[in-house]
């Protein structure tokens, strides 16, 4: 160490010199030398400066850490407006520290002019003011989960931003504490150019996550820890110790201190555990109804078994904000150890066990149970079995489900902590599935990391119980991932044996009881039933997987996971797909309101800072108007280059973020809709089909064997030319697309017009409809191209290439003499076809409201796919002149009946085929449908079925259940709006179905 | 007599299987060649259930079962292919394997990171084919770029020689 004197001269913060984070070009290079791989060599060095530096500002280290205290102190007592009144007391020096910025920013967060005013009165460093003021002020007001901030600073910070070493210091500087991998230099470099705290807590983050990752702390570390407490001997660095040395706390259970978990978090004195906590005496002992809304929520967390959202929000945002406080550590490992929080990597998790401990002055139930807390305690406490360990925990003692709190979760991980270590996979498959229910929204607690790395070494055989398949559920709902190509191969086996739906059902409510709710809901979509071959066709499985939904219902009846309203938009779902089978041949139909949605979700943060940033008065000091030309990468790869001002930046991910979605977007985005609308194939098939017409037609003076025998000839012809075509055109703008007809890179002009547009929007709704009107406008005219080009280059060259392929033909079989006039027939078919396909690329329009008849019987043929080819049924095509239009919100409820009259005709025809014809009627009073087919019997009889509608979810499920007249009739009551009757008249041989669809005439009551 | 080498090759659409047909049967072995086809997912995965396999080229967009459908409305998985992979990596079977897809981009249904929504390169398809197959996967073969027979007949070849 230097002596007192040098020390002073060199390091002192002088007044009115010293600037925070003087960071010039110079920096970088010696910073890049630290990153490096070899960068430990200087570690010594770099340490011995900083500890010089943190000894020679001892006075201003040690005032810093008390108002640390006071203000964590105020923020759990008397609230965030106190705490602000503290901070203005801060001296100049003391105002320049990350903490004091970081304080500002987390006071004001949706007080820009209070913030701008803080900032306007500080003295910066200009690396400060330009490059690290701005993504600082964005981040702290944002508030980002830790594992977003990466993606967070692709935000602010341009893509293709050159300096790698600066974007490392800024990352850094954000949240030091997430810096696992990141050198020692590198950390003490950085905290020799910040305040002498941010220093100390520089080197107390890395001392932490040093033991975090590795278990056990270097010689430098330690030294570090000392030196820090021969400065400061209070707060934090005092815990360190306790932590990795001296009195080593988590070497030893504290049964002697903590019996049981409410001596640690008690129910009614939350605020004396705070003051414990914090070994401060911030509440008085005042009762919890007194405290201030931070405590109060998060005595709640503790109460309740599933934490009510606004408690949960209150306590997380507060966390996440003053992370750099006490008061925030303190609610952070706590929201940890009740397992309120995602699950997070090994390192991360020791951490927060680790504060705990130290806030709890030792290993309580409460960190034994935490998350990590177990596997520490078995392996880090000598002589504690884990059976000592669980008579240890009290809270153990509670039977299994009593609990009403939210430590019922900590003694489940506890039971299942224990299981892990044992390498009982089984019982703990067994155990998720008896103690952890579906519950959106909320946390199970496990973690999937670990349990991922299970599936990938055990493999499927452990899933296949209802205990394994339950828990790939859980997964798959608490990770929401859209996948569940795992928990498909666990359950396959069952489906195969249970032979068919009804059965397999039937499995799924004995085995599962009510958890059954969740997995068919979830998991047993239309798709799986295909992947599962508990149906044959897409139709057939939409049908399915709504029965499925239903008889869910019957079984259980309604609850938080199947509710009426469940099944109302069960029901929208499955009249959407319904409509999508059949109704319009536009392949560009997108539904903006998805993507509207979509992109909210996905951007709600970025545009709420956007707002927050948003600022009238340019001459403000933080949002500065300097230019920054950068580049962007879209989604699909393509690079632009813009000249933007930095306090645009925001608006411009919000405006970029959208038209990213509608690029990918996996559903209705531009990528996806070319991909499989058009390029699978797909209007290659198009064309191929034409051709097998004219294969199948008679053409004037050819014979049938030369037409066959010719016509293949032509189809590589055709197919090649159209692929050829989709290959070049029918895809996004980029490098190796030139020709590419569709692009949605907006150029600078275009840029320019669309943040004009959005600045004055405040809702993140209008921003979208700015930037979707601009992809409308872009996508209509580009679809014009590709109508052009369709018309005019691919009908062209179909023509010349059908032409070349006549004369090569007429070449190698010169003994047909028809070849010339089957190509033109071949060239007027693919016109044809062409002119058809042009609909394809038209602009999408407002859809229309009615659905036809031969839509629906399309749907209808698909459903019943596997009984038409396997010979048993045969339905005829729609007949009739008076064939009524159905509503669109009335399909589902036209196909239910439709699909119940060929169900009724199948079950009562006595023949081998079953034949189902449809024609249209219309009397004086109603339109609909008569549903005809064949039977074995000759009697004679008529029946009316009086229908009433539907008056409730309720009503659909239960009502009707047993007769599939009963049903049609009901349905087609609901169709109609009113009470209806439903003629069955039985004729020797036939059956008639007269089902009224739609009100003609309505008489008028005067 | 030699037993035929089998080949399965998972294919939906007509005209890509008629190319890689005529590649693979191109291929000049003293044992033949008998190729078989699978037009869905479900259809292969039972094809492999069967078993007598010795090299399978995989189609990754894929329609999951029958039906006259396409990939226009519905039944259709964009990564059908990877979850035939992944079955059989759950259920430890192994076949040497060629990737052959006509597609540059996927959309992705799964496991993108949260809010965001991501497209899947060839190289990612590659890259996840590897992990499921290991040293089982011969190659990832862009369908209709240059010299894609040439590779595809490399590969099969390679690997029914052996």
């Amino acid at each position: 160490m230097l002596s007192e004197f040098l020390g002073k001269e060199l390091f002192d913060l002088k007044n009115d010199t010293w600037v925070n984070l003087a960071l010039t070009d110079k920096d970088w290079t010696y910073i890049a030398r630290l990153r490096a791989a070899n960068g430990h060599r200087f570690d010594r060095s770099y340490l011995n400066l900083t500890l010089n530096y943190i000894a020679a500002n001892a006075d201003r280290v040690r005032a810093m850490y008390n108002a640390e205290a006071a203000v964590s102190r105020l923020l759990l007592s008397e609230g965030p407006d106190a705490a602000d009144l503290h901070q203005q007391t801060l001296d100049k020096k003391d105002q320049q520290s990350l903490f004091s910025f970081r304080l500002a920013c987390a006071l004001h967060h949706s007080a820009k002019d209070e913030l701008v005013a803080y900032f306007s009165g500080i003295h910066y460093s200009a690396w400060m003011r330009k490059r690290f003021l701005y993504p600082f002020v964005y981040f702290f007001i944002n508030r980002p989960p830790d594992d977003f901030i990466d993606h967070h600073l692709s935000h602010l910070l341009p893509p293709g931003y050159e300096n790698a070493q600066e974007r490392a210091v800024i990352e850094f500087l954000l949240k030091d504490e997430l810096a696992y991998d990141a050198s020692f230099s590198f950390k003490c470099y950085v905290a020799l150019t910040v305040h002498p705290y941010d220093a100390c807590e520089i080197l107390l983050n890395h001392c932490e996550a040093t033991y975090a990752k590795n278990g056990m702390l270097g010689e430098l570390e330690r030294r570090a820890i000392e030196a820090v407490i021969d400065v400061v001997p209070t707060s934090r660095s005092e815990l360190l110790p306790a932590l990795f040395g001296k009195e080593n706390c988590l070497r030893e259970f504290r049964s002697d201190i903590q019996q049981d978990i409410e001596s640690c978090f008690p129910k009614e004195e939350f605020g004396g555990a705070i003051d414990s906590l914090l070994g401060t005496a911030v509440t008085d002992g005042r009762q919890p109804h007194s405290l201030n809304q931070f405590v109060r929520a998060a005595a709640q967390l503790r109460l309740k078994h599933y934490p009510h959202v606004f408690d949960y929000e209150i306590v997380v945002s507060f966390a996440r904000a003053y992370w750099f406080t006490g008061a925030g550590r303190v609610l952070g490992a706590y929201l940890t150890s009740l397992y309120l929080l995602p699950r997070r990597e090994r390192p991360f998790e020791l951490r927060e066990l680790f504060r705990l401990a130290g806030f709890c002055g030792g290993i309580t139930p409460l960190v034994a149970t935490a998350p990590r807390g177990f596997q520490h305690v078995v392996t880090k406490i000598p002589n504690l079995s884990p059976s000592a360990l669980t008579d240890h925990v009290a809270l153990l003692n509670s039977p299994r489900g009593t609990r009403s709190d939210r430590v019922w979760l900590n003694q489940v991980h506890f039971e299942l902590s224990s299981l892990e270590h044992a390498g009982h996979f089984r019982p703990w498959l067994q155990r998720v599935f008896e103690s952890l229910p579906v519950m959106p929204g909320y946390l199970t607690g496990i973690d999937w990391s670990w349990f991922a790395e299970m599936v990938r070494l055990v493999r499927i055989e452990p899933f296949r119980s209802p205990a394994g398949i339950y828990a790939l559920l859980l997964q798959y709902v608490e990770g929401r991932r859209k996948e569940t190509n795992t928990l498909r191969i666990a359950v396959e086996p069952a489906a195969k044996a249970a032979g068919g739906l009804d059965s397999f059902l039937k499995w799924c409510f004995r085995s599962f009881g009510d958890k059954a709710v969740p997995l068919v809901r979830y998991f047993l979509t239309a798709d799986m039933l295909l992947w599962l071959q508990l149906e044959s066709n897409y139709v057939a499985a939409l049908s399915s997987r709504m029965r499925c939904i239903e008889m869910c219902a019957r079984e259980f009846g309604f609850g938080p996971l199947l509710s009426e309203e469940t099944i109302v938009q069960e029901q929208k779902a499955y009249t959407a797909a319904l409509l999508a089978i059949n109704v319009g041949a536009n392949q560009f139909e997108i539904s903006w309101d998805i993507l509207k949605k979509d992109v909210a979700l996905a951007q709600g943060d970025v545009y709420n800072a956007y707002l927050a940033f948003r600022e009238d008065d340019d001459s403000s000091a933080i949002l500065t108007l300097a230019k920054q030309e950068t580049d962007y990468y879209f989604a699909i790869g393509q690079r632009a280059r813009y000249l933007i001002v930095n306090r645009d930046w925001p608006l411009f991910s919000v405006i970029a973020g959208i038209i990213d979605t509608f690029m990918e977007h996996p559903a209705q985005g531009i990528e996806s809709l070319l991909a499989i609308r058009i390029r699978h194939n797909t209007l290659r098939r198009e064309y191929l089909a034409a051709v097998a017409q004219i294969n199948r037609a008679n053409i004037p003076n050819v014979s049938g064997a030369d037409r066959e025998y010719i016509v293949p000839k032509f189809e590589a012809t055709v197919g090649r030319v159209v692929q050829e075509w989709v290959d070049k055109y029918m895809h996004q703008k980029r490098p190796n697309k030139v020709h590419a007809v569709f692009d949605f890179v907006p150029g600078q002009e275009d840029l320019d017009g669309l943040l004009d547009s959005c600045r004055n929007h405040s809702e993140h709704g209008r921003t979208f409809d700015e930037v979707s009107r601009w992809i409308k406008m872009r996508l209509d005219a580009q679809l014009q191209t590709a109508r052009s080009l369709l018309s005019k280059e691919l009908r062209a060259t179909l023509q010349t290439e059908i032409e070349n392929r006549i004369v090569t033909l007429q070449i190698e079989e010169p003994y047909i003499h028809s070849i010339r006039e089957i190509g033109r027939v071949l060239v007027a078919a693919l016109n044809q076809q062409t002119d058809k396909l042009m609909e394809w690329f038209a602009m999408p329009s407002v859809t229309g409201t009615n659905v036809a008849i031969d839509d629906l019987h399309l749907a209808v043929c698909e459903r019943f796919q596997t009984e038409i080819d396997g010979g048993t049924l045969a339905l005829g095509r729609p007949t009739g002149r008076h064939a009524p239009l159905i509503l669109k919100d009335n399909v589902r409820m036209v196909y239910d009946l439709w699909c119940e009259g060929v169900l009724n005709a199948v079950k009562h025809s006595g023949l081998m085929v079953s034949r189902v014809r449809i024609s249209s009627y219309r009397n004086s009073r109603f339109s609909g449908l008569m549903i005809s087919s064949k039977r074995a019997c000759l009697d004679k009889a008529e029946q009316d079925v009086a229908g009433h509608p539907y008056t409730s979810v309720h009503d659909a499920l239960f009502r009707d259940v047993e007769s599939g007249l009963a049903k049609i009739a009901s349905l087609s009551a609901s169709v109609v709006g009113d009470a209806v009757v439903v003629r069955a008249v039985k004729r020797p041989r036939f059956f008639h179905l007269v089902v009224p669809l739609v009100r003609l005439n309505p008489v008028l009551v005067i | 007599m030699k037993q035929k080498r089998r080949v399965l090759v998972i294919e939906d659409e007509d005209t890509k299987f008629g190319d890689i047909e005529s590649v693979l049967s191109g291929i000049n072995l003293a044992s033949g060649l008998e190729i078989i086809r699978a037009r869905t997912a479900t259809e292969a995965e039972s094809l492999i259930e069967i078993g007598g396999i010795e090299l399978m080229v995989l189609d990754i967009s894929l329609n999951i079962s029958a039906g006259s459908l396409g990939p226009l409305r519905g039944g259709f998985a964009n990564l059908g292919g990877l979850n035939v992979a992944e079955r059989m990596y759950m259920h430890g079977q192994s076949l040497r394997t060629v990737v052959v897809t006509g597609f540059e981009y996927f959309p992705a249904t799964a496991g993108t990171r949260q809010g965001s929504f991501d497209l899947i390169s060839l190289k990612d398809i590659e890259a996840r084919a590897a992990e499921l197959f290991g040293t089982d996967l011969l190659g990832c073969v862009r369908y209709s770029s240059e010299g894609w027979d040439i590779k595809l007949a490399e590969y099969a070849k390679g690997a029914l020689e052996k």
